[in-house]
């Protein structure tokens, strides 16, 4: 059994805002685990897509039950994430595609992304999410991707609100900064409310669905 | 944002602060060359490479050419 997620998110910038602002979204209030972040490859191609490639690293704490069956001794505490991006200019799509490199072996969570501008209102960026966990261990898959689901439920949204921070700093400086709010259980209405009032703009998580299959 | 090594943030640093202007002021524009910031991403490359090795992390992605298909 394999467990997905799929989720959208809107930004109330324009496309090219939030690509600009993606590159330079760390460090923000919101990814604190994020640790580290570098690019080691980067190419235009013919068709002129900017293809890139991140390696982040994070903390990477397993829960209680998982330390005692899963360490080693040689467990590390970081974990190292690959981020392959892909900027369409001709066609305004950016795709981010990240996948963990650590702990292959007992389970592999993949996440893409693809940035599109609203077609509704240019102003606005729509991010699809998608994400795959796959538990890897005989006996343990469900548990695996539970858990994995559990803690990419608690953070993705804290990403999404990360990046719109940064948006905010980059293209609306001259507003005080969005709040830092419920960093641990995050309220995006209050979040959004206290945002519309200030930069009357809107910012709104949109519907999320869990699928299982 | 910290680099993966301390003896790499001075290179990544530069090469970002190109970066993010090639990005938003050629790139997005449509002047897609991307020469402006190579000398900078050279250096910067070869000092994260050495990082990832010391980290004993296995990156094979490194090593070949893109994955991502072209179109």
């Amino acid at each position: 059994m394999v467990k997905a997620y799929i989720g959208q998110w809107l930004y109330t910038f324009p496309w090219s805002q939030v690509v600009s602002g993606f590159w330079q979204k760390f460090p923000n209030p919101y990814t604190g685990h994020i640790l580290s972040e570098d690019t080691y490859y980067r190419t235009v191609t013919e068709d002129q897509k900017l293809i890139s490639k991140r390696v982040l690293a994070k903390t990477n704490k397993l829960p209680r039950w998982g330390e005692r069956i899963f360490y080693r001794g040689s467990a590390s505490t970081i974990g190292f994430i690959i981020e392959e991006s892909v900027c369409d200019l001709k066609e305004k799509i950016f795709t981010t595609n990240t996948v963990n490199i650590n702990m292959k072996s007992l389970m592999t969570v993949e996440e893409t992304c693809t940035y599109r501008p609203d077609k509704e209102d240019e102003t606005r960026t729509i991010c699809e999410k998608r994400v795959v966990a796959k538990g890897e261990l005989f006996g343990f898959k469900t548990t695996l991707e539970t858990f994995a689901m559990q803690r990419y439920k608690k953070n993705h949204e804290l990403a999404s609100l990360g990046l719109e921070f940064i948006l905010h700093k980059l293209y609306l400086p001259q507003l005080p900064p969005p709040p830092v709010v419920g960093i641990k259980t995050p309220d995006t209405r209050t979040f959004s409310r206290k945002l519309s009032d200030k930069a009357k703009h809107l910012l709104k998580s949109s519907n999320n669905d869990t699928l299982e299959f | 944002m910290s680099s993966i090594s301390p003896s790499c943030q001075i290179l990544k640093d530069e090469y970002d602060a190109c970066f993010n202007s090639w990005f938003s002021e050629h790139y997005l524009k449509g002047d897609t060359k991307a020469d402006m910031c190579t000398n900078l991403f050279k250096k910067y490359q070869a000092c994260i490479k050495d990082a990832i090795k010391e980290h004993k992390i296995t990156l094979w992605e490194l090593e070949n050419e893109p994955t991502t298909k072209r179109n």
